[in-house]
């Protein structure tokens, strides 16, 4: 037995020995840290490489005047480069594959709108978005806001954001976690080897869709549907988080100058059918989105069933076409709304 | 708010300094308010229910109390089950019991298309219905008097080191240390409750976590996995789940030994058991000794001839498994437990004496493994999303399928698990759950170290939110 004095001088001993050896691990951290690849800044290859097409607009001092956000939902159905050819106005598509609510409003207000200045936003929006029991948006939503990209162009919302934005700017530590829990890279680049850094998705088109559509058959197989009711609809639910991300992306764009039209997308039945109770489902969908709406004051188009079956690729997705005749559209309102 | 965010090490340093700034009356009234401020972080929504059921098992516990009509006292403990099991059942099982109805009547042809209710489950409710309701029969039993205090009450029914994933502590313990004046902790019990916090985070941020993309994958599809992927995946899940739930209860009692509160083990090295009914002394021992007190021993327990008991045994096990999820694969994980202890009893192993002390290599090794495997084989059951899936992986375990896992899971595997085992050996061969601190400082230096490196490496991820929240 050792008395209660002795237990704490030897853990003031062992606090003092941590100490240091977590601060020599700093500082060879910091001296290995120019030799070392770097810390990919974000979530996956899609979300870079927008990233990059709108730092590259903005060096290029290409002014954006409408940006397209939402998830792939918008990435496939809103055009820009049919919208640019009908005007002088040109809009980016900065819609995120398997992005709800939650992630699209960071996205948006810590991102695209910084970088592209856009004046209008147009975000589109289906029931799946609004979904809070979903399992693919929370993992997305997971991956986007702990990148350190996401990190770093955030405006901390609490001393605990401050506080973690203070450690990354200033700790190798913590700048280099990403790679320092990454077992696969560390042993590549141990042993010389060529980093091994994996990609999880192709990259896009600018300005597009980086899906090419290649005349393939409407797709509702079992395949997709099974995807879809397990991962995106899972338990679901609306009038929670991700509504009120909604509200929150609109208020703020609004106290920023910033116009917003939101467009309830256009689906197919089919898309009804993997909701718990369709036309309630539906009908509760279309209340919320235009009331959001309408209590900031966004422009509302209701596009839900302005297209037939033929014009889908999937129950959610348009074909380039469609995609095209709806981008008209919000042309059309657009040029309305601003004169 | 989870323990492993940064908004709670905010957050438990303001409340341990207000606790202290105040009088005793003031900082149980203060515990109470941060309680209900750390609960309502997640959904304010539940706070009412929270409320709700500490008021009913106040005042339903003060009538027993004062009356000595047995059939009256029989009635109000009957309405304080009744309420308590039915938030329970309605929040948790409502949907799982119409959904086995409906399929149930599919599979004999009968079309049945009920309307759902979509309902959220509550985080923490198992565990603080169980607590409330373990407080009201020992009141019933006149094991403990009912409290007088509404305040110390319903700061039992919500204190926030425990609330959302236990220990779920007996009235009997921890009503008398909110009640009793406490004094400031000396640096001994502030330095022992930061190890254990140091602890719990490196278990669960660097063991626990880092182990649940190797599970996710491994459960994912296991019909394209090798065996030996598999069998990496089920040794990942076991370390994931034991981290997870264990380093929580670590958090949890290192945070409130910080206000003088001493919370009960929950975990004494279950992996190290050398059979089942060891197994089950260790694992979860608040859960595992409330269905004891409260339903085993009421069934009969031992006490009716070996038929009975095995009967019993697989009815406490069956409900369990139930207690952790509204899903059949809980349900068979509680069977095969229930199995697993009856043939042990069966086979005349059963020893009542519990775990019998150090671990030696030469005599329990091969025993421990063993028991680590059997209890593998039920844990496919566990996190399997449904019978299908758990059925893949155990053929895929059982049919040799040959290839090799990720190169990458082994070498997060293999030091998580050299890692788990050392701490717990070290913690059992002591039998203190604090002995570190008796370390020479180097070597603590080096453990402390590795846990705050081993925590910052790993967190700053995707958040992965403890285990047991959804029970």
């Amino acid at each position: 037995m050792t008395g209660s004095g002795d237990t704490m001088t030897r853990v003031g001993r062992a606090a003092l020995f941590a100490v240091l050896l977590v601060a020599v691990f700093e500082l060879t951290l910091r001296v290995a840290e120019p030799r070392l690849p770097p810390v990919e800044p974000w979530s996956t290859s899609e979300v870079a490489a927008k990233v990059e097409q709108m730092e590259e607009l903005r060096a290029a001092r290409d002014d954006i005047d409408v940006a397209f956000v939402g998830s792939s939902v918008v990435e496939e159905s809103l055009d820009p480069v049919a919208f640019n050819s009908l005007g002088e106005e040109t809009a980016y598509n900065a819609g995120l594959g398997a992005a709800s609510m939650r992630s699209v409003e960071r996205w948006t207000l810590d991102v695209v709108l910084p970088l592209t200045g856009a004046r209008t936003l147009v975000v589109g929006v289906t029931a799946r978005d609004l979904n809070d029991g979903g399992i693919s948006q929370v993992e997305f939503l997971d991956r986007l806001s702990s990148s350190p990209g996401m990190l770093r162009a955030r405006t901390p919302q609490n001393p605990a954001e401050w506080v973690e934005n203070w450690l990354l700017e200033h700790l190798a530590i913590f700048r280099l976690r990403p790679l320092l829990r990454d077992p696969t890279r560390l042993l590549a680049i141990a042993s010389g080897g060529e980093d091994v850094q994996e990609t999880t998705d192709p990259e896009p088109g600018l300005f597009g869709s980086d899906r090419t559509y290649n005349g393939e058959p409407y797709d509702n197989s079992t395949q997709w549907r099974q995807a879809w009711t397990a991962r995106q609809i899972n338990d679901f639910s609306m009038g929670g988080i991700e509504i009120e991300s909604l509200r929150r992306l609109l208020r703020d764009s609004t106290v920023a100058g910033v116009g917003a039209i939101v467009v309830n997308m256009p689906i197919t039945d089919d898309f009804g059918d993997y909701l718990p109770d369709p036309a309630r489902d539906l009908a509760e969908f279309d209340r919320l989105l235009e009331e959001v709406a309408r209590e900031f004051d966004a422009i509302y188009l209701d596009a839900r069933d302005l297209f037939s079956i033929e014009d889908f690729r999937d129950p959610a997705h348009l074909k380039p076409d469609a995609a095209a005749e709806l981008t008209a559209m919000l042309h059309e309102l657009i040029q309305q709304t601003t004169g | 708010m989870l323990f492993n965010s940064l908004q709670f090490a905010l957050f438990l340093p303001v409340v341990f300094a207000v606790h202290w700034a105040l009088r005793q009356r003031g900082r149980t009234v203060f515990l109470l308010v941060a309680s209900y401020l750390f609960y309502g972080w997640w959904d304010p929504r539940f706070l009412s229910l929270l409320g709700f059921s500490t008021l009913i098992d106040y005042f339903v516990a003060k009538a027993i109390d004062s009356t000595t009509v047995e059939r009256r006292r029989k009635l109000l403990l009957a309405t304080s089950m009744i309420v308590q099991l039915g938030i329970l059942g309605f929040f948790k099982y409502s949907g799982f019991f119409v959904q086995s109805a409906v399929d149930l009547l599919t599979s004999i042809g009968v079309e049945a298309n009920p309307s759902f209710l979509r309902i959220v489950l509550p985080v923490g409710i198992s565990f603080y219905t169980f607590q409330t309701m373990s407080y009201t029969i020992d009141v019933f039993r006149r094991r403990i008097p009912a409290s007088r205090d509404l305040f110390s009450f319903a700061l039992f029914v919500s204190y926030f080191p425990q609330l959302v994933a236990g220990p779920i502590e007996r009235a009997g313990r921890l009503l008398p240390q909110i009640q009793a004046h406490r004094n400031f902790p000396s640096g001994e019990k502030i330095a022992s409750g930061l190890v254990l916090i140091g602890l719990g985070l490196f278990k669960k941020v660097a063991i626990a976590d880092v182990m649940a993309p190797i599970v996710n994958a491994a459960f994912a599809n296991p019909s394209s996995q090798s065996s030996l992927a598999l069998l990496v995946g089920i040794y990942a899940f076991a370390l994931q789940i034991y981290g997870d739930f264990s380093g929580y209860t670590d958090i949890a009692r290192g945070a409130s030994r910080l206000f003088g509160i001493e919370l009960m083990r929950n975990f004494e090295q279950p992996y190290l058991s050398r059979n089942i009914t060891e197994f089950w002394r260790t694992w979860h021992v608040s859960l595992s000794s409330w269905l004891h007190d409260y339903l085993y021993v009421p069934l009969g327990g031992n006490r009716k001839g070996p038929r009975r008991t095995y009967l019993n045994l697989m009815i406490v096990m069956v409900l369990g498994g139930l207690w952790h999820g509204a899903a059949w694969t809980f349900v068979a994980w509680g069977a095969l437990h229930g199995i697993f202890l009856a043939v042990h009893r069966m086979l005349g192993h059963y020893s009542p004496r519990g775990f019998q002390g150090k671990f030696s290599f030469r005599r329990d090794a091969l025993r421990a493994f063993l028991t680590f495997n059997l209890v593998c084989i039920a844990w496919v059951f566990f996190r399997a999303p449904s019978f299908e899936s758990a059925w893949d992986y155990l053929i895929g375990l059982v049919v040799l399928r040959l290839g090799l896992p990720p190169i990458s899971w082994l070498v997060l595997l293999v030091p998580a698990a050299v890692m788990v085992f050392l701490l717990d050996l070290a913690q059992r061969n002591a039998d203190d759950h604090d002995v570190i601190l008796t370390w020479r400082p180097v070597a603590q230096g080096l453990v402390y170290a590795t846990f705050l490196l081993g925590v910052v490496v790993f967190s700053g991820g995707p958040t992965i939110p403890f285990i047991y929240f959804q029970f």
